[in-house]
């Protein structure tokens, strides 16, 4: 048993880091990417701000704010797109007996991890510093729904990726999916913002929990009113045990 | 220690490829250097990714309790934009092996001027050799080898030396076209044809069933006039089954 978690934990790695090292092949210009996308990415946000300072709330740090709420749910939402092709579609990593199909989608999902962590913090500790924002009050706090949009976007990338195998149109509802979530999960907003006759129907969305989660361990002078890590946990667990039902179950069949 | 299906049923839709294997049976026992001998349209591709677990069969059973190669020389797994010994430590961490043992003994093939090389700047007679030395020097019990004559140019000598070094401590499984080949280094086979798998313990009965299989076709296509041109297109025939 061990020595199976061992050997997965090695396979993992491995399609981790030959992950990593295609990224060189995407970005003709190396890893030069790490730097070109953050800039591109401030630029944008620069020209965004000024539309959007009367949208966030007024004693939070405008750039801070968006940062905190775009980049996580960016992970989550790459993560989980990385985890439904891996298990949807046949990889050709797959012709290597000891790789499953769990392995390509986690190691999928760890590089998206890599690649919105590190655009998490070349954006965020300037960002915050400049804005007098720095340092985070609850640094556990941040990194814990990090942690847990990165899960949670593999288990319903396992789910989804499952359902897809057997009914390819799922790709569509994903994708109107994702588009809800940009706008429900917290992205661009707080909860304090929308009037509370409306919570109900938002607080049920563990990513908008996540969102606040991230603020709510960021800014001192911010704190969710519903933000609740174990909420979030339940949905992770439940999630992850039907994505991965559904995987082993899904594996016996035939791709399409 | 074998791998075994049992029953198996697959259908197999891959291209111009339409074939259907109902009820198939395939027994690799431990050690046992066995053939398989199949056309380019047998959909011999759907069945190594069943013994490599890469694909479900539609119904029946697969027992696998010994290690099996994935099928040598593929180049799928290569990055083109990484160095030969990059693609090789991803091979040494993927299997657990370690790294300098592993990348000192595919260098010490032939390929040690090769290695820092961009794989994309490197032939691809090089490319072939170095998936067929890669797979070749990792520890299985069980090798699919897809191609015999790999490097023929470059290294005279060294598919032959591998193959036979490889025969000494493990299991073959050669996917082949070529009769000839199939009876050098194998002595059971299973002949591929229209659904079915037929076994033989001896490889001149399976060289002549396989035979009257490939004659039939040319008999079909209607090119049976120019015996050379017919020799020719075998050929061709032989080099398409390249995976």
């Amino acid at each position: 048993m061990l020595a199976d978690l061992r050997t997965q934990f090695n396979v993992i790695v491995a399609l981790t880091i030959r992950e990593l090292q295609s990224l060189q092949k995407s970005y003709n210009y190396g890893f030069a990417w790490a730097l070109l996308e953050p800039l591109m990415f401030i630029a944008v946000l620069r020209v965004a701000r000024s539309f959007l300072k009367g949208l966030t709330p007024g004693d939070l740090p405008p750039t801070t704010f968006i940062v905190l709420g775009i980049i996580p749910n960016y992970m989550f939402l790459n993560a989980m797109q990385a985890v439904m092709r891996a298990t949807g579609d046949q990889d050709k990593m797959l012709q290597f007996p000891r790789v499953t199909p769990v392995d390509v989608g986690i190691a999928s999902a760890l590089r998206a991890f890599c690649i919105y962590f590190v655009l998490f913090l070349v954006f965020v500790v300037p960002s915050s510093i400049i804005e007098k924002a720095w340092p985070p009050q609850n640094i556990l706090e941040v990194f814990f729904s990090l942690f847990s949009l990165l899960t949670f976007g593999i288990s319903l990338g396992f789910v989804f990726g499952s359902v897809r195998r057997v009914f390819p149109p799922i790709k569509q509802f994903v994708s109107y999916y994702s588009l809800a979530n940009r706008m429900i999960g917290g992205m661009m907003f707080v909860i304090t913002q929308i009037p509370s006759t409306y919570w109900p129907y938002l607080t049920w969305n563990p990513i908008l929990h996540c969102s606040e989660m991230t603020r709510d361990g960021w800014f001192v002078q911010y704190t969710s009113p519903i933000a609740s890590p174990s909420y979030v946990l339940e949905w992770i667990i439940g999630m992850l045990l039907l994505g991965l039902s559904l995987e082993r179950f899904v594996r016996r069949i035939p791709y399409i | 220690m074998t791998i075994e299906l049992q029953h198996v049923k697959k259908n197999v839709r891959a291209g111009a490829v339409r074939v259907t294997y109902d009820d198939l049976n395939i027994r690799l026992g431990d050690g046992a250097d066995v053939a398989f001998l199949a056309h380019s349209e047998a959909g011999i591709e759907s069945v190594l990714n069943l013994l490599c677990a890469a694909d479900a069969p539609d119904k029946g059973r697969i027992i696998r309790d010994h290690s099996i190669s994935w099928p040598i020389p593929s180049t799928q797994y290569i990055q083109r934009h990484l160095s030969l010994a990059a693609n090789a430590r991803f091979l040494a961490r993927l299997y657990e092996v370690d790294e300098k043992d592993y990348l000192a003994r595919i260098a010490e093939t032939g390929l040690d001027p090769f290695m820092n090389s961009r794989v994309d700047r490197v032939s691809g007679e090089i490319k072939t050799i170095f998936a067929f030395v890669a797979g070749v020097c990792l520890p299985f019990d069980r090798y699919i080898i897809t191609k015999t004559g790999v490097g023929k140019k470059a290294f005279p000598d060294l598919a032959d030396r591998l193959l036979e070094d490889l025969r000494a401590r493990a299991g073959l499984l050669l996917v082949t076209s070529q009769a000839k080949a199939a009876a050098k280094y194998c002595d059971q086979a299973y002949v591929f044809d229209q659904g079915t798998a037929t076994f033989y313990d001896d490889m001149e009965a399976a060289t002549e069933h396989f035979n009257s299989i490939q004659s039939k076709d040319k008999d079909k296509e209607g090119g049976a006039e120019d015996e050379e041109e017919d020799d020719d297109s075998d050929l061709q025939n032989m080099m398409a089954l390249d995976f």
